[in-house]
């Protein structure tokens, strides 16, 4: 099977604009609600977005075909967004005076003013608690409906370890769901 | 098989990722498993809360201006690339890179080696000195 988006990112590293925004377009909403739930910050998702697409801009012309596009670019997500988490997590390890209800995300343990985002509130917190790997495993196979194989491709581990993460990750949230 | 054995092979189940046989086990299983057939159902809740959350949108001019961004950001780090000599440009780039790491000692190492992130940050600190070399050499 021919990979849709392959000529796509093809003609972006040949320099091919258009090529390149229909690869935006294509990815962009996907890539923000991605980020946003497993950064747990939806105000900064939209610039890690950004930064993702124009990495992926700067990497097309050394693109393998071998990878799939759409791991390909789930992996730079996962990257970026891990990278911008250990950054912030850093910062704030380093100034712990700093108001934490100020920089919103998963470390937040305020509780929702609003009534009708409590449950998705309570979904967030739960899903943040979970360690990244296996947020992103279930993020992946339940958003984006990504295979066991693709999973492993974009958090360079195996499939067995990817079942072993969703088993893990759904337990986690029933256990949670349970108790409210 | 044993209910804690059925368990554990649920959440691959529900995705489709156990092959025939296994599969037709745990069907007939939990065909008479109450149990086990809860288990199913409240991962599938979860499934189902996870989907059901409300997607966020981008702001309106979010295409353009990430085209324009990434065109404008690569053509800078092309130009980079041309002033300098590349033999000078890795000694800083690891030299940046072991600075980096001192820093960093939790990064993963399993994403760092990517291809497609070379440019990630060891390499872009590289070009900060490029960048601070270029000003006091007169450009
Ligand atoms: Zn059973």
């Amino acid at each position: 099977m021919v990979d849709p988006d392959l000529e796509l990112v093809d003609a972006t590293g040949r320099g091919d604009q258009e090529a390149f925004e229909a690869l935006v377009v294509k990815y962009q909403g996907p890539l923000l609600n991605f980020i946003a739930r497993y950064t747990g910050d939806r105000f900064i998702a939209e610039d890690i977005t950004q930064e993702v697409f124009i990495r992926i801009y700067r990497a097309a012309p050394r693109f393998q075909p071998r990878t799939k596009v759409s791991t390909w670019v789930f992996s730079i997500a996962c990257n970026q967004a891990l990278t911008e988490m250990d950054r912030r997590r850093r910062r704030r390890s380093l100034c712990e005076a700093v108001s934490r209800s100020r920089d919103g995300g998963y470390d937040e343990t305020g509780v929702s003013p609003a009534e009708r985002f409590e449950l998705e509130e309570e979904i967030m917190s739960a899903l943040g608690r979970l360690p990244d790997n296996q947020r992103a495993a279930l993020l992946l196979r339940v958003n984006e409906e990504l295979s066991y194989r693709e999973i492993a491709d974009v958090l360079g581990m195996t499939i067995e370890s990817v079942e072993s993460l969703l088993f893990r990750a759904r337990t986690t949230l029933k256990r949670h769901l349970d108790r409210k | 098989m044993k209910c804690s054995q059925i368990r554990r092979k649920l959440s691959a189940f529900m995705d489709g990722e156990l092959d025939g046989g296994t599969s037709r086990l745990i069907e007939k299983h939990i065909d008479t498993c109450p149990g086990c057939r809860e288990y199913l159902h409240e991962f599938r809740e979860v499934d189902d809360l996870v989907h059901g959350l409300p997607k966020i949108e981008l702001s309106l001019d979010f295409t353009s201006r990430v085209v324009s961004e990434a065109v404008k950001t690569s053509n800078i780090a092309s130009r980079k690339t041309v002033t300098f000599g590349s033999s000078l440009r890795i000694l800083l780039a690891r030299l940046s890179d072991a600075v980096f790491n001192l820093f960093e000692p939790g990064a993963p190492p399993s994403t760092r080696t990517l291809d497609e992130l070379g440019d990630c940050p060891p390499l872009s600190m590289g070009y900060i000195y490029f960048k601070i070399l270029d000003q006091s050499n007169g450009g």
